[in-house]
């Protein structure tokens, strides 16, 4: 087995003690968001007649971005508090380098059981959309990679910093100004053509404009292959510099 | 157990102003070097505002004769006072509870486990009432500046009392909650079978009118509801006997959680 699986196999015992209510959230969360937003307010949006993107109802509109996003904040979530406790509190990644685990076996372990949290959060999504009548076609399980690797271009760079934080860590500004706002302003609830213009130039320079861009795309078809290469490749770079930094403030604080 | 003896507290059981106010005290000295954690607040129901009701409400037209922006702010404004109840009265008192152990230091002085939890409850109140104030007025700013306005009646004035009875009524809750809660795993649950379907469908972003009229009778047993309805007809200027409902509602269902908080605290938590 090589040495990263044995932190997704720590990690899965772990996990054995709380996944009831985790599963239940998974499961709940996509069922409750589409019939509030996507049904509630999906009915005045629909009603009001503005147009949108292939001209479809809002729920058809909002449900991929709703799942990039959802997987961004899921990643977000895990890579912050989980990470900074195994480091600060407990001391796991210590003991860990005790062992023969290298510094980017612990890193690439990390990341791939947030690849597998996201694997289930995206596909309780996508049943989700196929059971609200979002998906139009079974292509719509492309959206299921393109979600993970969104959630993952975040999970990186935010491991990188949460190892270099003390005591357990304040990830207050980092939801707050970064994760909440790009939540709610990277077109997911509505086209960035609303926003105002200095906010529509900053857009594709932000991480999750391009997760739900790619995401929504290969859900509706509307994607053009050299925006999916530009999509693709920030989120790669973006995970590829997090994973580099990552390896580097793990190793400061282990090699110490 | 008897209805009577639910609602009246034994003396050990009152708390004391007083020493509650060396909680108040104890939080101001902890949060000066953590007020990035209180200044961040004021934030998140304003970007909630800019983004579904200036962003998405652009594209729906008025909802019940008032824009969507108007609409969606008095129930912001509700929820942000449940979600500042849930940080601090629930997760930010069960971490101290059960991890930090702040609170056996306290008890070892005269303090009791009724002083702590009041006194957790006013800093907590405090911190609510200034979030409400604030976002009335930037709510007002905003109407002004970018949007439909959003605040429109003189009544709108009541909003920022209502909105403290609000925030110390889900304060109660969720220190009732926080005692109901023994381990980490049930959180989750707390979450998603609690807080975000209040969140969702108490009619913060579509009227609850919208949904099966089966579940109208469940909407007057969930405390967001009331809220919202109280704060909205405040803000919107629609006033109305219906509105002294929700007020009574808030106040009993606060006192209730309050003096079941203290009984539950006392009699579970000194081992």
């Amino acid at each position: 087995m090589p040495n990263a699986l044995r932190i997704v196999q720590r990690n899965a015992l772990v996990y054995r003690r709380t996944w009831r209510g985790n599963v239940l959230m998974t499961v709940v969360q996509p069922v409750l968001v589409l019939s509030a937003m996507g049904l509630g307010v999906g009915a005045l949006v629909d009603r009001g007649g503005a147009a949108l993107p292939g001209n479809v109802p809002y729920l058809v509109f909002l449900a991929p971005g709703l799942l990039a996003a959802t997987c961004m904040q899921t990643a977000s979530f895990e890579s912050s508090f989980p990470i900074s406790g195994k480091m600060t509190w407990q001391k796991n990644y210590h003991a860990i380098a005790g062992t023969p685990m290298r510094i980017v076996d612990i890193v690439a372990g990390e990341l791939a059981w947030v690849a597998l949290r996201l694997l289930a959060v995206a596909v309780a999504f996508t049943a989700a959309l196929f059971a609200f009548g979002a998906a139009r076609t079974p292509l719509v399980l492309a959206a299921v990679p393109a979600a993970i690797l969104t959630g993952l271009a975040f999970s990186a760079p935010i491991m990188a910093f949460a190892a270099t934080l003390k005591n357990g860590g304040n990830f207050n500004a980092l939801f707050r100004f970064i994760i909440t706002p790009l939540f709610l302003f990277s077109g997911v609830y509505f086209p960035v053509t609303r926003l105002p213009e200095w906010l529509q130039r900053a857009a594709p320079w932000t991480p999750l404009y391009h997760g739900v861009e790619l995401t929504r795309g290969l859900v509706l078809h509307t994607l053009t292959w050299p925006s999916v290469a530009v999509h693709l490749a920030y989120l790669l770079v973006m995970c590829g510099i997090g994973t580099v930094a990552a390896v580097w403030t793990f190793s400061g604080k282990l090699r110490a | 157990m008897a209805w009577p003896e639910l609602l009246t507290m034994r003396r050990d059981e009152v708390p004391s102003l007083r020493r509650a106010l060396r909680m108040v005290q104890r939080s101001l000295m902890v949060y000066r070097h953590s007020w990035m954690v209180v200044f961040s607040g004021f934030f998140e129901p304003l970007f909630y505002l800019l983004s579904i009701g200036v962003g998405l409400g652009g594209m729906v037209t008025d909802v019940g004769g008032i824009s969507y922006t108007a609409f969606v702010a008095p129930g912001l404004l509700a929820s942000s006072c449940m979600n500042g109840a849930v940080s601090d009265g629930f997760f930010n008192i069960w971490f101290k509870l059960h991890y930090q152990k702040t609170y056996d230091g306290i008890l070892a002085t005269p303090m009791r486990v009724v002083d702590v939890a009041l006194g957790e409850l006013l800093w907590a109140l405090m911190r609510g009432s200034i979030y409400a104030t604030t976002f009335l007025v930037l709510v007002a700013v905003i109407g002004e500046v970018w949007g439909p306005p959003v605040l429109l009646s003189p009544t709108a004035l009541l909003a920022a009392p209502a909105a403290i009875i609000v925030a110390a009524s889900f304060s109660a809750m969720a220190l009732l909650l926080t005692t109901l809660v023994s381990r980490r795993e049930q959180f989750d649950y707390v979450m998603g079978l609690l807080v975000m379907p209040m969140f969702l469908f108490s009619g913060i972003f579509f009227p609850v009118s919208q949904m099966p009229a089966v579940l109208r009778w469940v909407f007057q047993l969930v405390p967001l509801y009331h809220a919202v309805e109280l704060l909205r007809g405040l803000t919107t200027g629609h006033v109305a006997p219906v509105l002294l409902w929700h007020l009574t509602f808030l106040l009993l269902g606060g006192a209730a959680a309050f003096v079941a908080a203290m009984r539950r605290l006392d009699r579970t938590l000194i081992k």
